[in-house]
């Protein structure tokens, strides 16, 4: 298994490249282009800082008591979301910054971390299509 | 007394779906906190694991967060840039 500042630093390579896929292909669908490259870029900042601080939490978690830790992340949780919110908000309000940019960038991390765990096990898809008999 | 416009309606109605939408924010936060009070008890068990479990955990809660960024969404446009009162 892989260490955690490896595998932190293969998702956020990955949220890159992945960015640049997205706001290359959609520059030539979306008009104008600007905004939308500025939503995305927006996006996947905040979207690896809210990774950067999710590690943070989990990290100074797991060394409280239970009961602690649970409301630790709960609390941490809501000021992550919250910060999500302002920029989403932001990014609504300004004309400057494509909304679609933004959540394509928020949610870019999603489709990165199941590329990297879920979709690269062949196996995963054959459990799909074998029946219940069969295993 | 004055009639319900429209637009007052589908405003009204917006409000009440932005305010059902940030109910599916409330989920992940709850997950999270979860599978943090369990960690914590893993890591006590097993302290040279603590690598592994917060690894694992990371993923998972990342995972798990963006789903509550899908409420947010939608009661972010519903509030602020409702396509629907342009419909009218």
């Amino acid at each position: 298994m892989q260490d955690i500042s490896q595998t932190q630093k293969e998702i956020a390579k990955h949220v890159v490249f992945f960015n640049l896929a997205a706001g290359l292909i959609g520059s030539f669908v979306i008009r104008p282009a600007m905004p939308y490259l500025t939503g995305i870029l927006f996006g996947a900042l905040i979207s690896l800082l809210n990774f950067r601080l999710l590690y943070l939490t989990l990290d100074r978690a797991v060394t409280m008591s239970p009961g602690k830790a649970q409301k630790y992340v709960t609390f941490r949780y809501m000021i992550r979301y919250a910060l999500t919110a302002a920029v989403l908000l932001v990014s609504l309000k300004s004309t400057d910054i494509n909304a679609l940019g933004t959540v394509i960038g928020l949610l870019m991390i999603k489709l990165v971390i199941l590329k990297q765990n879920l979709f690269n096990d062949p196996t995963y898809f054959k459990n799909i299509f074998k029946g219940k008999e069969e295993k | 007394m004055e009639p319900i416009t429209g637009r007052a309606l589908i405003l009204a109605a917006s409000a009440i779906g932005a305010g059902l939408a940030m109910i599916a924010g409330i989920g992940p936060g709850i997950g999270q906190g979860y599978a943090a009070g369990k960690g914590a008890e893993g890591v006590g068990r097993q302290p040279e694991a603590q690598g592994d479990i917060v690894r694992t955990m990371l993923l998972g809660a990342a995972v798990a967060e963006t789903t509550g960024i899908y409420g947010l969404i939608i009661a972010l446009i519903l509030l602020f840039a409702n396509p629907l009162v342009g419909m009218l």
